[in-house]
Order: C-alpha cells, then structure tokens, then sequence
C-alpha cells in the first residue's frame, strides 16, 4: 500500500476495524508504547471519501477548535469568546475525521468539548501512550466508552526478515533485541548499519557488524 | 558466644532443693539423659531443605508495581510467585537474601515464603557459599541450562519469557529444536566471548516468543479482530 509500510497481520486488519468505524461516525482510541508505530499507522489513514484534520494535542480548546476549523478552510481566530460558536461548527461538520497523535498531552479540560464532537458523529482518531486509557478509566469512563481501543504491539521480527533483504537475517533478529520494542530506534539503528556498510563496501549488513554497532550504543 | 556455651555446658551449676545443695553440669546430665535409650527424632538435611529458606536474616522491603526490589544498591525482579503482588500499588514484605537470590516473606515476623527475586545480574564475587544448597527453582535451572550451553543469560528478558510460560522442558526442546541455527550463528560470528553469548542467548528469546505465539489457541478464544 505505502512504499515502507509493513503489512503486519494486525495492523492491516486495525486499518480495516478503524475504516469501518470513522465511516459509521464512531472514533478510536489507538494505544501503543513509545516507537510501537502509532504515528506511522495514522499516517496509513487515508480514507476516500473523509478529509483527515490533524489536531496539536499541546493547545488550549479555543485554539483547538479553531485550528479544527482552520484546517477546513475557514477563517477562524482562536478566541475564548468563539469557542461556543467553534463547537457547533465543529459538530455540523460531515465528510472529515479528527486526528489527534499524542493524545496523551492532551489538557484534561479538553476531553468534555471532544466528548460533544464524538457525541456529533464526527470521528475523532486518538492515538497515545497507555497512560490515556487508564485516564479515562478513571476520570472519563463515559468517554471511553464511546471509543473502540486498538491496542499496537511492535511489529514481528519475521516481517523485518522478510522485508529488508540487505541485512543477513541474525543481524536483524540482534538489533530487535536491542531496541526492547522501540520500532523507532529499530529503524534509526537498520539505517546507520546499512551507511556503515556502505563506507566499508560490503554488499550486505552482516552479523558482525550489527553486533559491533549495537555494543557501541549507549546503555538504556 | 560459642565459647560461653562451652563453658556454661562443661562447669558446674548448683541448685537447693528441700534445702540441700547439689551440683550438675548440663554436659553430664543431657549424655546422661540420652544414654537412657529415649526416643529421639532424627532427619536428614535432605527432609529439611525445604525449609532452609527461612533461615536466612529477614529485613523489610517493598515490591514496586514492576515487580521489583531496589535492595543495597542491587534491582531484583520477582521470578517466582510474581501473580500475588499488586501492580497497582507496592506491597511491603520482608525478604532475606541469598547470594544473588532474595527470598520474599509475608511482612510479619512469621510469614511464610510467598515469592523468589533474581538480581537483575549475577554477582560479580558471590556473597558466601552454604555446604548445602538451597533448592534451585525452575527459572535457576533454565539459566543453568542455558549457561552450559555457552549463553550469557540477560536476566530480564527471560524472566518476562519465563512469566509467559517457559519451563525447563519447554527451552531444552526449543534449544533442540533450533540447535543447528546456533551453529549457524557461531560460525559466523568473530566477536569476543561475552558478545558471542549474549548473542546465542537472544536468538534463543526470539525462538522462545516465536514458540509462545504459535501456542495453539482455541478459536473461540481467539474470536474477533487480532
């Protein structure tokens, strides 16, 4: 589908569950540890007939509702006196989804307003650290309740294999290892062995290699 | 101390009774007592070695969320028993510890052994060594096992494998199974021992997850979106 995306069993069949709800009008709450891949699996959304709004988690509601609407086109100024109005803009909308990546930074005063939009029938995408689900758990069980949670786990080993034919498959399997899970790191330490490859003219990333790059790494 | 027990034992006490004085030394009358053909309870060390657990110095401690201690510098994670502690919030216990090896108590002063710890490497100089060991539990055997076969055992890692349903049947038959790949993997390695080991040891992790995913599950189980 994407040039560098990996058709993980999972998260073929998450686009699929995440697809079918944002057409009903439902939203998702995508949980995963840091590096598990939440940020590239948004990236992976791109239904036909939705436009994707991609929200800042860090602002304030009034800046948030504007900038919803500012992504649409329309001429909004972020305002504490315009955030009533911005609201029901927000929830008359129809052929958008919401985006929200680091859910977790989220402000815990947002979370009614975005309870209103969900309630409208305009899908909000969440994706964040565990830490959201427990905070809602706690504090927003309505909410929650209101999402369906696709949880994200690291991508398999044997798909790595399968996918990067320049690196010998040990090589592979030892720099998995040593990122505990963070698919980010995987890929940062699978690009910086393939340069070292480069400078000494091997064809391919090989056992020794990786291991003599992986000891080098600072402890975690 | 011992010296006071060997002078209290071999001199001489003396008591009144009915007003006449006599002596006797407790060496004397306890021969004495057991030449009478009383019978004694005996045991092997065997029979008892259970119970060499509790005869360790216990001190308090906590269990965090993690399943961990932080004790005299050292971070051990809870092997056995790990399911009877909360991680919501830290439980209090008492442990004792045995070189590399804590063992965790109910936090009363006759609690019984609830849980195992494992420090999260293996001392470098061992604190002291008992004539009789205690028992080795399954995880000790699993590292034992894996060592023999020239493995640097990364602790934590295999405690987590270990939580998901290792045992010791389980890594001989995963260690048979993909011996020939360890082969592969040591001819083409030119690295020192340490990095040869710990590398054998996570190919091994994979192989372990790799077993533990295929574990058959029953479709009603499974039913739903993966």
């Amino acid at each position: 589908m994407k040039e560098d995306f990996i058709s993980d069993k999972r998260r073929v069949s998450y686009l699929t569950a995440t697809y079918n709800r944002i057409y009903r009008g439902q939203s998702v709450l995508i949980e995963g540890d840091f590096g598990a891949g939440k940020t590239r699996f948004l990236e992976l959304l791109h239904p036909k007939k939705l436009h994707a709004v991609w929200v800042e988690s860090l602002f304030n509601i009034h800046e948030t509702l504007a900038s919803i609407l500012k992504e649409l086109n329309y001429d909004t100024k972020a305002t504490y006196r315009r955030t009533p109005e911005y609201l029901k803009m927000i929830c008359h909308l129809s052929s958008c989804f919401i985006i929200i990546d680091e859910a977790n930074d989220l402000d815990p005063r947002v979370w009614p307003y975005l309870k209103r939009i969900i309630d409208a029938g305009v899908p909000i995408i969440f994706a964040g650290l565990p830490k959201v689900r427990t905070f809602l758990t706690s504090e927003h069980p309505d909410i929650l309740s209101r999402l369906k949670t696709l949880i994200l786990y690291p991508i398999m080993v044997e798909k790595f294999i399968a996918e990067y034919d320049d690196i010998q498959q040990e090589a592979i399997e030892q720099i998995y290892m040593a990122i505990k899970g963070d698919m980010r790191k995987f890929k940062e330490i699978c690009t910086d062995c393939r340069d070292r490859a480069k400078e000494l003219n091997y064809q391919f990333v090989d056992i020794n290699l990786a291991l003599e790059f992986i000891a080098d790494l600072p402890p975690q | 101390m011992e010296e006071y027990r060997h002078e209290h034992n071999s001199t001489k006490h003396y008591f009144s009774e009915n007003g006449k004085v006599t002596a006797w030394v407790p060496d004397q009358k306890l021969a004495d007592f057991f030449s009478t053909g009383i019978n004694t309870l005996t045991f092997s060390p065997d029979q008892v070695k259970g119970y060499m657990k509790y005869g360790f110095q216990k001190i308090k401690a906590t269990v965090s969320k993690k399943k961990t201690i932080r004790h005299d510098n050292q971070d051990y994670y809870v092997t056995l028993g790990s399911d009877l502690f909360s991680s919501h919030k830290s439980t209090p216990v008492k442990i004792s510890r045995y070189n590399d090896k804590l063992y965790i108590f109910e936090p009363k002063d006759n609690g019984i052994l609830l849980a195992e710890a494992l420090a999260k490497k293996p001392f470098e100089k061992p604190l002291g060594s008992l004539a009789v060991q205690p028992e080795a539990n399954e995880l000790d055997q699993i590292i034992a096992f894996l060592e023999q076969h020239s493995m640097l055992v990364d602790r934590p890692p295999l405690i987590e494998t270990y939580h998901k349903g290792l045992s010791l049947t389980m890594a001989k038959q995963i260690f048979k199974y993909n011996q020939k790949r360890y082969a592969a993997y040591e001819t083409k390695m030119r690295q020192p021992d340490d990095r040869k080991g710990l590398a054998l040891f996570n190919a091994f992790v994979l192989d372990c997850q790799n077993h533990q995913r295929r574990t058959h599950v029953a479709p009603y189980a499974s039913h739903g979106e993966i």
